[in-house]
């Protein structure tokens, strides 16, 4: 019985999904609206409920514990932690005030600064420094592995040409306009050319996605028909 | 337009009423404690003669001394203002205030109706303004080249280009219909059409499905399936699940099937996401699995056979903690409570897979956690949207394995899985077609396979033919398969009933028991007082082996089947010597009541993970037979594959047509939009 309903939901929401199709009119469109706004919804509720189960209620568990004790190190830093982080949420409910709005302001700053540092530092440690060093790797026999070197030499122009092509300085002339030299509008062409077809790329595999799951729901709508 | 207005004049009295306004409402707050200074009021400049005022009506100028919220509020606006100015001479104005109405004009204007994603337009519009050079208005407007951008990208996302709307004129044949949702419509349709024909008849089924193996070029996903292939049951695997319920259709598959040939190596798998809907996601992916196994009363049990850890909220900080943390949060699971997980670090973690959509969650993985553990191997699964990025991490780098893309690289997964786990199928029981509800799989029997292994090999021999040569570190396969759910590390030693060499050895010797006599359900608990807590439940002839007692003999300490110890009071039970198998074929029988019962093992499970130890599976009926674990990888529904796979070759063919077409008519209409224009 539950597994009918929740079918039935599902294809409901699915068919209301799909009513965007005739637009966002007021009629039809409000029904593809209501199913994003159930989403939402259900959303945002799901991640407060696993929020309070998974991260808050154990380190309100923690306190309650008496196994554990204050004099513990570790335990006072856990407390801390805690704390820090329950005002940190305190001031982030003061947003809706006008005058306080410089503590949530605060509180902002303190978790995008830190996100941006690990972000940088995790950038440098995964991304960047390991492509550039795939990126200027070359392979040990250059005659024997043809197809490798030709692939880094792709990897290393698009690269160089790719960076060129938001590079937008440029000389004054006498007359007040700019000019690039030709050789920089060469490269800039080039590297629009990467990225143009990286961009295809990215749009074809997200079409592919699309299909995917278009075919998952007309699966599913058959599969509920029959 | 034979009165005089001076515009300065104007500004003043504006000032004014905004004075007076704050003057009614006095001051606020701490601006009550500073003193009052003198308002700074601009003078009144002589008024030019000669100057024609217009005739303005009286209107309801906004306060300029507004804070905070009131300014986010729907004042009307300058330009509002002077946009509702219709029945004044436009060259009254000044190039600033002509400007400004322009800009409330335009602002006014309708949405079109032709975009293809909602609020797409209103997300890309710049700003209304006009360019005027030497402006203030042209510090904020668009420059030609970021233009440009806007232009590719709205015509990536579908919105509508402006050349269609401001350029030109649109030639009848293309205006109204077509220019509305028809397009949009028909298009739909065609794909529609072209995605739903697999399902309602094969006949219209067009390419080659994918292999059943992946193709010889691609090491890596070949090395992916050996990875999990080579998993034992001391090994722990961190799964990633980093989708949604939106990623469901296209993740899901691949999910399934990883997760499927982890449990049936008896790996743990150790669920973790930094995106709280995938965790719920995720408890649903296992049930379904669960669902798949009803047939042999086989259930997957959280805490035991695999974990759900807590989220982790932050993204990358999230992840950042996982991988400088990792004890923190293996030791929470997705509930609040313990897991009972004792880990330093991740790697001790045999393998890392991650299940992604989108190329961030990848991208967050590998600078996060896989350059922190960079002794454990990231196993990447992922979407068509996010292979671009994944591929390049594992070209450049030899720590990311895959990446295994979309539904048709799980297809061959699944086809991969499915030939391997059912060649050890006996042979009656592994036709062409396989029913696999009809699995007595037991590895030790002599039965004979067939197909891939030919019908002469003996039965171990064809399943060690069958499986992957194991590496070092692995037991032989066959004898894997052939023994019995290894038991958790901190647990204790396995009981007399836990395997039949014990149980021999045991009935040489009797062992002190109590049985219930109570004719109520009893209480098992975690002291010898009524205050400790419940750890189980005990029912009349339930048999508990004696490990010991309290001082006044009040209580007896026992063992419960799983190793775990409680306390049970005196006058519940009855003392007795038995022998070993006495007591085995007494719990043994318990368990088959339990399973009626239900309520005891979730009891005891419950508490056991409140004490933050492994949960052990009480009561459970049989040591499972070996082909539980074959019933894991192979009872997929697979009722929905091939139609699916079909559907995605003619819905591509379908969208490339229509993108092709699109483009023709769009070539089409710019070639007549010129041709009008010059036509002018």
């Amino acid at each position: 019985m539950a597994e009918n309903t929740i079918s039935l939901v599902s294809f409901v929401l699915t068919l209301m999904v799909f009513s965007y199709l005739f637009g966002d009119a007021p009629l039809i469109g409000g029904l593809y609206r209501i199913a994003v706004y159930i989403f939402i919804g259900m959303t945002a509720a799901f991640t407060l409920v696993v929020s309070y189960e998974g991260v808050i209620l154990p380190y309100l568990q923690d306190i309650q514990d008496q196994s554990t004790s204050w004099t513990a190190l570790g335990y006072r830093a856990d407390i801390t932690i805690m704390f820090t982080a329950l005002l940190f949420a305190l001031l982030l409910l003061l947003k809706p005030i006008n005058r306080l709005t410089w503590l949530t302001n605060s509180v902002y700053a303190v978790v995008i600064v830190v996100g941006a540092a690990v972000g940088a530092v995790g950038a440098l440690n995964g991304t960047l420094f390991p492509l550039l060093q795939a990126t200027v790797a070359l392979p040990d026999d250059l005659t024997a592995d043809f197809e490798v070197l030709v692939e880094s030499l792709l990897i290393f122009v698009g690269t160089m040409t790719g960076l060129y092509y938001f590079h937008y300085q440029a000389r004054a002339r006498a007359d007040g306009n700019e000019e690039q030299s030709r050789v920089g509008r060469g490269f800039r062409h080039i590297g629009k050319a990467f990225l143009v077809t990286t961009l295809g790329a990215i749009y074809a595999s997200a079409l592919l996605t699309s299909l995917t799951i278009l075919t998952e729901r007309i699966g599913f709508l058959f599969q509920f028909g029959a | 337009m034979s009165e005089e207005f001076n515009w300065l004049e104007y500004s003043e009295e504006m000032e004014a009423a905004a004075l007076e306004e704050e003057g009614r409402s006095g001051r606020r707050g701490l601006r009550r404690l500073l003193p009052r200074l003198p308002s700074l009021r601009r003078p009144a400049l002589p008024r030019m003669p000669g100057i024609p005022r217009p005739r303005l009506p009286k209107l309801r100028l906004p306060s300029l001394r507004r804070r905070g919220g009131a300014r986010e509020s729907h004042q009307p606006s300058a330009a509002d203002i002077l946009g509702e100015q219709l029945n004044r001479p436009l060259e009254d104005l000044d190039d600033r205030l002509r400007a400004l109405r322009e800009r409330s004009v335009e602002a006014s204007q309708p949405a079109p109706s032709h975009q293809a994603l909602y609020a797409v337009d209103d997300l890309l519009a710049g700003p209304a303004l006009q360019d005027r050079p030497g402006g203030v208005i042209s510090a904020v407007s668009l420059s030609k080249a970021q233009q440009q951008q806007v232009e590719m990208l709205r015509d990536v996302v579908g919105g509508a280009p402006e050349a269609a709307n401001a350029g030109g004129r649109s030639p009848r044949f293309f205006s109204g219909f077509a220019l509305s949702a028809a397009p949009r419509l028909l298009g739909s349709a065609v794909l529609l059409l072209a995605v739903s024909l697999p399902f309602v008849s094969s006949d219209y089924a067009e390419g080659d499905l994918p292999p059943a193996e992946f193709h010889e070029d691609r090491h890596e996903p070949t090395t992916f399936y050996n990875l999990l292939d080579n998993l034992t049951g001391d090994d722990y695997v961190l799964v990633a699940f980093e989708y949604g319920p939106a990623a469901a259709g296209e993740l899901d598959i691949l999910a399934d099937l990883l997760l499927r040939h982890i449990l049936a190596q008896r790996a743990k798998p150790i669920i973790v996401s930094s995106n709280p809907i995938a965790i719920v996601h995720a408890q649903n992916v296992i049930r379904a699995i669960n669902r798949s196994l009803d047939l042999a009363g086989e259930q997957l049990l959280h805490g035991e056979d695999y974990f759900l850890l807590r989220y982790l909220p932050g993204g990358a900080l999230g992840l950042r903690e996982l991988s400088e943390n990792f004890d923190d949060v293996a030791r929470i699971s997705a509930k609040g409570l313990p897991t009972g997980l004792q880990f330093d670090t991740l790697d001790e973690m045999t393998e890392i897979v991650l299940i992604a959509a989108s190329a961030d969650d990848i991208r967050h993985w590998v600078e996060q956690v896989a350059s922190a553990a960079e002794g454990r191997r990231l196993l990447v699964a992922t979407s068509y949207a996010a292979q671009p990025l994944a591929q390049a991490y594992a070209d450049s780098l030899d720590q990311v394995i895959g990446p295994i893309v979309g539904i048709r690289d799980a297809y061959t997964y699944g086809q991969k899985l499915e030939t391997n786990f059912g060649a050890l199928l006996p042979a009656e029981a592994s036709p062409q077609e396989p029913e696999f509800e009809q699995l007595d799989a037991d590895a030790s029997s002599d039965s004979q396979a067939e197909g891939r292994r030919g019908p002469e090999l003996p039965a171990e021999d064809a399943i060690a033919t069958a499986l992957p040569q194991p590496t070092e570190t692995a037991p032989p396969t066959a004898t894997y398969f052939a023994t019995d759910r290894p038991q958790p590390t901190d647990t204790p030693a396995p009981r007399a009933t836990d395997s039949p060499t014990a149980t021999a050895t045991a009935t040489e010797a009797p062992v002190r028991v109590v049985v219930v006599t109570s004719g109520q359900r009893v209480n098992i608990r975690r002291g010898p007082t009524t205050v400790d807590d419940i750890l189980g439940l005990g029912y009349e002839g339930d048999m508990f082996e004696v490990i010991g007692a309290n001082g006044d003999g009040s209580w007896y300490e026992i063992l419960l089947p799983g190793g775990v110890e409680g306390w049970i009071a005196e006058f519940l039970v009855d003392e007795r010597l038995v022998s070993a198998a006495e007591l085995a074929g007494a719990q043994a029988s318990a368990s088959a009541a339990d399973t009626q019962r239900g309520e005891r093992a979730v009891l005891q499970r419950e508490y056991m993970l409140r004490l933050g130890k492994p949960a052990p599976r009480f009561y459970q009926a049989q040591a499972p037979a070996s082909g539980d674990r074959l019933e894991v990888a192979l009872n997929r529904d697979r009722a929905q594959e091939i139609p699916r796979l079909e559907a995605m070759t003619l819905g591509t063919l379908a969208a490339a047509l229509a993108i092709i077409f699109g483009n023709v008519i769009y070539a089409a209409r710019a070639l007549l939009s010129l041709r009008g224009t010059r036509g002018d």
